[in-house]
């Protein structure tokens, strides 16, 4: 006996292979066109963070580059050949290591400090601010042991800001913003923010490693060092009423700020949060060039760049 | 690979889109690469596992290259730890020196600005590397600073106390104290080491030997 059945179609949903939501939003994210201007006016204050960086650098370079230097070349190699674990060197690439004159290193600042002013004006193109970035990485290779939390932060940020088209950092924006817009812009300011965030992160959670933070000693292990600080603040933050309270809120306040600094409705309290934080630090711990990069990462801090489509 | 849209009539406005989708996914591929290097990196600052640290070697020649890398540096800001401390260097031409013997090697600096940070990060690391037993990496490393004063006979490397600090991590022996050997062809710098804690006893006398007793044991 055959029962006889109703056939039933399967309903069956085709999506288009177009991406879906997250590739629309990824590319939205990291490619749409923004404006050119203002990543000219984030580069040209990193122009200035760096020319500052490579000003500083001048003072002290006979007391470790040359030949009767620290770091000269046969202290490095004799400390290469002794030291067990080369990894430390095996990567440190720099054309400053093939010399020992004095006239050349001095010169490497002078022309990184002068590429500055260039790409801040809207000179020579997307190249010398690749330019910068490669003056900025040989010193800082070439300076081993002794380079900072500056050297990494900044770059980072000439790796973002190669990215966008050359642009004079001095015009500001019309009210019409009749500017040129660019996806290498968009790419470029997302890079700031994102490495922004990422370092922030890190920062929040390795102070989360250290007891100081936890037992209300932390903003005063950052002022304690008096003899290596420019300010001495060690004296005003010793009272317990004032070094416990501060503590918490400058290890909270990072990853607030970071989060609301994303948020398009609190976007600009979150970044005056961040940017209060940055400049808190560089009064605490004296460590101004990696504060003042680290804020210029944060104010291209924003969810939207662009109107949607 | 770049459309350019036609421009406004009311301005000057261009707008550079990105048309090329293959060019856009390998850009795409590169961005979550790098972001991945950049994490792994900043996340190995405090105490890297070693599945983690051979990770991050993967990256060695694309992060260190372009100096991208965390490098153990102290972006936690502060811990409170000893090489936190204020380090200075010293020398001094008494073979018996006091405290009041000892002078500057290097001219103090600014406080806080970067030569002055350079110098203290130096001499951190000279100070860590001593207490590692690694004391002729650390004679290499200062051997030009004492070829600079040639009535040198010690020097070393202090820490100055801080409001963080007890009274016995003040009391610690400088981490590094060398003696300074002069030769016609060159200058080295042999370490002291300080005295060791040792632990004191009682004298004990040894045992007397006993004759054995001719009395059987009692029941």
């Amino acid at each position: 006996m055959n029962a006889t059945h109703d056939t039933i179609e399967p309903h069956i949903t085709v999506r288009p292979i177009d991406g879906g939501t997250f590739t629309s939003r990824w590319n939205r994210f990291w490619f749409e066109p923004s404006s050119v201007r203002g990543v000219a006016q984030l580069r040209g204050l990193l122009c200035l963070i760096t020319a500052c960086y490579f000003v500083s650098c001048l003072p002290d370079v006979a007391t470790w580059y040359g030949s009767e230097g620290v770091l000269s070349q046969g202290q490095v190699a004799a400390w290469a050949s002794t030291h067990g674990d080369s990894n430390d060197l095996r990567w440190r690439i720099s054309p400053l290591f093939l010399t020992d004159n004095l006239v050349v290193y001095r010169g490497w600042l002078v022309a990184g400090v002068i590429l500055c002013v260039a790409v801040a004006l809207g000179r020579g193109g997307r190249w010398a601010s690749i330019a910068i970035w490669l003056t900025l990485v040989g010193w800082a290779n070439r300076s081993l042991m002794i380079a900072g939390l500056a050297e990494p932060l900044l770059s980072m940020s000439w790796l973002a800001a190669s990215i966008a088209p050359a642009a004079t950092a001095l015009v500001a924006n019309d009210s019409n913003g009749s500017l040129d817009r660019d996806w290498s812009a968009t790419l470029s300011t997302r890079l700031f923010a994102v490495h922004g965030t990422l370092v922030g992160l890190a920062t929040f959670s390795t102070m989360l490693a250290g007891r100081v933070w936890w037992n209300g000693l932390g903003s005063y292990a950052l002022t304690a060092p008096v003899e290596d600080r420019y300010f001495e603040l060690a004296n005003w933050i010793s009272p317990m009423a004032i070094h416990e309270p501060l503590t918490p809120l400058l290890l909270w306040t990072l990853p607030l700020g970071l989060f609301l600094a994303w948020q398009p409705r609190y976007q600009t309290f979150g970044r005056v949060l961040l940017l209060t934080w940055t400049i808190a630090i560089a009064l605490l711990t004296s460590q101004f060039l990696y504060a003042a990069t680290l804020a210029a990462m944060f104010l291209a801090i924003r969810r939207k760049l662009a109107p949607k489509p | 690979m770049k459309k350019r849209l036609p421009k406004s009539t009311t301005n000057t406005d261009s707008v550079t889109a990105f048309a090329n989708p293959a060019m856009k996914r390998l850009i795409s591929v590169a961005i979550v690469v790098h972001l991945t290097t950049m994490a792994l990196s900043f996340t190995s600052i405090v105490e890297p596992s070693s599945f983690h640290t051979r990770v991050l070697g993967l990256f060695g020649a694309y992060q260190q290259t372009l100096h991208l890398d965390a490098d153990k540096r102290a972006f936690y800001l502060a811990h409170g730890g000893t090489n936190e401390q204020p380090h200075r260097i010293q020398w001094t031409d008494s073979l018996d020196p006091s405290e009041d013997d000892w002078k500057p090697l290097v001219p103090n600096t600014t406080a806080g600005l970067a030569a002055s940070d350079r110098m203290a990060r130096f001499l951190s690391i000279a100070a860590q590397w001593s207490q590692e037993e690694r004391a002729s990496e650390v004679a290499t490393l200062l051997r030009p600073l004492v070829l600079k004063e040639p009535n040198a006979k010690s020097v070393r490397i202090i820490r100055l106390p801080t409001g963080l600090t007890t009274v016995v991590d003040d009391a610690a022996p400088p981490p590094y104290v060398a003696r300074v050997v002069r030769s016609a062809e060159s200058v080295d710098l042999v370490q002291i080491k300080p005295a060791r804690f040792v632990t004191t006893s009682p004298v004990i006398e040894p045992p007397v030997a006993v004759p054995a007793s001719n009395e059987s044991p009692s029941k």
